[in-house]
Parts: structure tokens; sequence; C-alpha cells
């Protein structure tokens, strides 16, 4: 086990490195610190990327067996569900609302409201589908 | 959807941790089906009516089959 944990490491690190630098070389200048900060804030979700392929799976999946029929799994799929359909309507509102009064938002901001926003939805829904049907 | 999952339970004298382990679901999903808040899949069902030894509709019935 320990050596897939390594394995895991080394991804994390490898992948995040390789973000920095490909950050860096697509900066105007500071290289080495565009390529640090970058490396520095994937490096969380790089590491849980070589987990997912080493790590996972392995490890003893417990009493569950069949987690795709248990109720978290109805609350996630319903919580999803609702939240890309919200995601849909702020994008489509968003657009027009663009559009109308000729504003101009980078994509960048854009993108990361819309991935906050999702990523909330679907942890309210969650949080209120849980605690009423508990 | 009504089910007389509690009763079945108590009658072996299981919690509801013992049977969310022999279904192999979590067990908050037991907790949820006594309480008839959650309809379970057409193969836990299966898997339930086989850990009791009965038919489905034995243990679970729609809302308005009372009338």
């Amino acid at each position: 086990m320990v050596p897939r944990h390594v394995a895991a490491v080394l991804t994390g690190l490898l992948v995040a490195s390789g973000i920095g630098l490909l950050a860096g070389a697509f900066g105007d200048d500071r290289f080495w610190l565009r390529t640090l900060v970058f490396a520095a804030c994937t490096v969380g979700p790089a590491y849980g990327l070589g987990w997912l392929l080493f790590v996972s799976g392995t490890v003893d999946p417990g009493p569950v067996t069949h987690p795709e029929e248990s109720v978290e799994h109805d609350w996630w799929h319903r919580s999803a569900a609702g939240a890309f359909l919200d995601l849909l309507s702020v994008a489509g509102l968003g657009a027009a609302a663009l559009a109308v009064t000729g504003l101009e938002v980078a994509a960048t901001t854009v993108l990361m409201a819309l991935l906050v926003l999702g990523f909330a939805d679907v942890a309210v829904r969650f949080t209120v589908l849980s605690r009423r049907d508990a | 959807m009504r089910n007389d999952l509690a009763e079945r339970r108590a009658t072996r004298g299981w919690s509801q941790g013992r049977l969310a382990e022999e279904l192999g679901v979590s067990r908050q999903t037991v907790i949820s089906l006594e309480k008839g808040r959650f309809d379970p899949s057409l193969p836990l069902a299966f898997r339930i009516a086989a850990l009791f030894d009965c038919r489905i509709e034995d243990v679970f019935s729609p809302d308005d089959a009372a009338g």
C-alpha cells in the first residue's frame, strides 16, 4: 500500500509542477513566481488525481458493497440534477443581462463564478435533502 | 411507499447497522427506508425480500394501498 501512496504523491508533484511550468511559460514575466504559485495551488487536486489512479479501489470498501443503491447516492443525483438546471438558468440569464447592458466581463471571472455556484448549489441541495430525509 | 422493514428487522433482533451490512448499503439508507422516505431500487428490493425470505410486495406496499 505504501508504494501506491508514494506513486500518488509523486503524481501530484509531477502534475502540479507541469501545470506550474506551463503557467510560468505562458506568463510575460516572473516565471518562477508564476510557476511556484500555480504549482502550489494545484498540488492538492493533482494529488487527488494520483490517489484516484493508484490508491482508490485498493482500500477496503467496507460494508457498503452497493453504494449506488444507497440513499446518499440518490441525494447526490438529485442535487447534481437540480444544480445543473440552476447553472443553465443562471448562465442564460447572465448572458442575456450581459448582452443587454453591453458589460464586458473576463472569461476567467465568469467560469470561476459558475464553478463556485455549481459547487455551492450541490452542497446546499445535498445538505437540505439529507436533513429533510434523515 | 410504505414498508414493514423495521418490524421485520426487530423480529430478527438486528440493528440498523447489521441490516445495512447484510444489504450492502449505508446505515442511513436503512433509516430512510424504514421511515418511508426512500424508495429502493429494484435490485435492492429483491435483496431485501430474499433476506427476509418473502416477496417484495410482502415488505413494500404503495401509499394508496390502504385506500
